[in-house]
């Protein structure tokens, strides 16, 4: 067999057998079934190099299911796709790289993070299901089975959070995931069988081809983008985003970050390379600036009064996610071209950093918590003398959300302000003046967690373990040199994914095309 | 390697701005050295002055929700009305989708 040809079909299969091999690997002992699930995730990421390098050389792949040869995409005889095909552009492959990353750090500090809790074999194999399930969104050209990989994530994440039976918050935060995660995708399904039962298509590329501007279609694209929203955590439905953030593991929530970006992926696929060519999106970017915006305000006051740490970063998610929006709805609105390109640039780069820099956050926190048993910030303070590491982590962490130079959320968010001043000057003022509010709430967090007198109560804590340490030191790394050689990220990532959404015509011509 | 990136009207270069800034944390620390070296340490010199009031070590603590006060007073009216329509109740977060929903369809011209 011919891994490179295979590698499509291999980056979902192999995690999908460790996650149901690790609770029997999981008999031979703890730190067996913790090398194992490290195994399967180095060997899903040599994968994603693989695809990544087929890409960057060979362009667009294609991967049929099922087909006698994996190429063909529509038999001789039937003039449409009729299996389930992976289309592989620029935009999977970044997002791909976003999850693995994430999924790898995740398990690396859980090794020590859930050492001594119950169910930690169905914990990694959970982990490993949520990976499956972004990966097969980000990599499908399927509408159906889109939906399927958004439910085995959904599902996964639920359970995640839940993962703290003793707590009866993880519990509620774990059932409104479930609900809200179970009614975006109910719509999602209705928009899917609208346009099935117009075009008798599920394949992406097909029905951005045959897409004809009908009134069926816009409720399909309403439809679509508000389940999708919802998913990506923008305001105002935003709600279950703290709820979930803040009550899992903070291990799970560096997952499920990834996840709920998987869903923005969605939304962006959507917006651009299904309905992009047909129809005409001014309005629907007003209506993504506008949530963006709402996002970008909300996210960052509703910061500034939780006691919660892991909800204040929970609500600080929510305005990242914003910031992320109001690249792509500018870019909707001015075209993909000029200011609009550098809109699109900016959108898509911050995916990366705030993935990194919520997930830093997020690590940090739950180092704090592992160490103090404590969440509330009332009752913690002058850790920066215990948790040195922790506290040069954290700070990293919050340099790079509230986008100050030279960290990576700087360069992605000045391509995010240039843009956006272009739409409107105000819009853009309004932006930093956010970024700078976000950051004097940062500081309070800060101040209040590591320094000031220490609090009598905490004196006895120690620095985490070390897994949970170089965890923190690599994604602070990966901030640091995004920070550092932004120019680079742009040019090797970045504009790969850019150009796959600019170009729709390549998109629909791969799989269309035939062999 | 090109380290700047371009940023539509302009670019942005973070070498240009790490040379930048070592220059001012220079000029920052000729400044301090030209300070008063004749304070004495470990004396009532170095403690923060706290309108003369000794208070005990635990009570120097100020806690998360004291900070910023003053700016969570002045926005007092927002933030009652935030906490009305953060309840946590589901089915208000079922609300909002709808609403958008809503509001899609009538920015989409569909209603």
């Amino acid at each position: 067999m011919n891994i490179a040809t295979h590698s499509p079909a291999l980056i979902i299969a192999i995690p999908l057998l460790g996650a149901f091999l690790t609770p029997l690997i999981g008999k031979l002992g703890r730190r067996v079934r913790d090398a194992f699930v490290l195994i399967i995730l180095i060997l899903t990421s040599i994968i994603g190099i693989i695809l990544a390098q087929q890409d960057y050389s060979e362009g667009i792949i294609k991967y049929t299911f099922g087909a006698k040869i994996p190429s063909l995409t529509s038999p001789s005889t039937i003039s449409i796709p009729v299996r389930i095909i992976f289309e592989i552009d620029g935009m999977s492959i970044f997002m791909a790289m976003i999850s693995l990353l994430l999924a790898f750090f995740a398990v690396l500090y859980s090794t020590s993070f859930i050492k001594d809790e119950n169910g930690s074999d169905r914990y990694y194999t959970l982990l490993l299901l949520l990976l499956v399930g972004m990966l097969g969104m980000e990599l499908t050209g399927d509408m159906f089975n889109f939906f399927v990989f958004i439910e085995i994530a959904s599902i996964s994440a639920s359970a995640l959070i839940a993962f703290s039976v003793d707590r009866g918050e993880s519990l509620e935060a774990a059932i409104k995931y479930l609900a809200i995660s179970s009614i975006g995708a109910l719509f999602l399904l209705f928009a899917i069988g609208l346009l099935y039962g117009q075009y008798d298509a599920l394949n992406m590329a097909m029905i951005a081809n045959s897409l004809s501007n009908t009134y069926i279609d816009k409720i399909a694209l309403i439809l679509l983008i508000g389940s999708l929203a919802m998913k990506s955590g923008i305001a105002p439905m935003h709600m279950w985003m703290p709820d979930a953030y803040g009550e899992a593991p903070s291990s799970v929530t560096f997952a499920i970050i990834a996840a709920t970006q998987a869903s923005l992926y969605g939304l962006i696929r959507v917006c651009f390379t299904i309905y992009g060519k047909a129809f005409d999106m001014q309005a629907i970017a007003g209506v993504l600036v506008a949530l963006a915006f709402a996002s970008i305000f909300i996210g960052a006051t509703m910061t500034l009064i939780q006691s919660s740490l892991t909800r204040a970063i929970a609500y600080a998610a929510v305005a990242e996610m914003g910031y992320i929006l109001l690249g792509i709805g500018t870019a909707l609105f001015l075209g993909v071209e000029g200011h609009g390109a550098v809109a699109l640039k900016g959108g898509i780069f911050h995916i990366f950093n705030d993935a990194l820099d919520m997930g830093l956050l997020f690590l940090a926190a739950g180092s704090i918590i592992y160490a103090t048993k404590e969440r509330d910030m009332n009752n913690l303070g002058g850790l920066a003398r215990r948790m040195r590491f922790t506290t040069i982590f954290f700070l990293i962490g919050l340099l790079a959300a509230s986008g100050m130079p030279p960290m990576n959320g700087f360069a992605s968010k000045i391509l995010i302000y240039e843009s956006t001043y272009a739409l409107n000057p105000i819009l853009a003022i309004i932006a930093i003046l956010s970024s700078i509010l976000m950051l004097a709430i940062f500081v309070r967090i800060f101040y209040s967690v590591f320094l000031g007198p220490e609090n009598p109560n905490l004196k006895d804590i120690k620095e985490v373990p070390k897994p949970m340490l170089i965890s923190m030191a690599c994604i602070s790394l990966i901030i640091v040199l995004f920070g550092i050689f932004p120019s680079l990220v742009v040019n090797s990532i970045v504009n790969p994914a850019v150009h796959a959404l600019s170009n729709v015509d390549a998109y629909i011509g791969s799989i269309l095309g035939g062999v | 390697m090109d380290f700047t990136l371009p940023t539509g009207s302009g670019f942005w270069n973070p070498i240009a701005w790490l040379i930048a800034f070592i220059v001012s944390l220079l000029i920052v620390y000729i400044i301090r050295s030209f300070g008063r070296r004749d304070y004495k340490k470990d004396t009532e010199q170095v403690k923060p002055f706290l309108s003369g009031n000794v208070e005990e070590p635990d009570k120097l603590m100020l806690k998360s929700e004291n900070l910023y006060w003053g700016f969570k007073e002045s926005m007092k009216g927002y933030y009652q009305m935030m906490k009305k329509l953060h309840t946590g109740d589901l089915r208000d977060y079922v609300l909002w989708f709808i609403i958008v929903i809503i509001l899609l369809f009538v920015v989409v011209g569909v209603i």
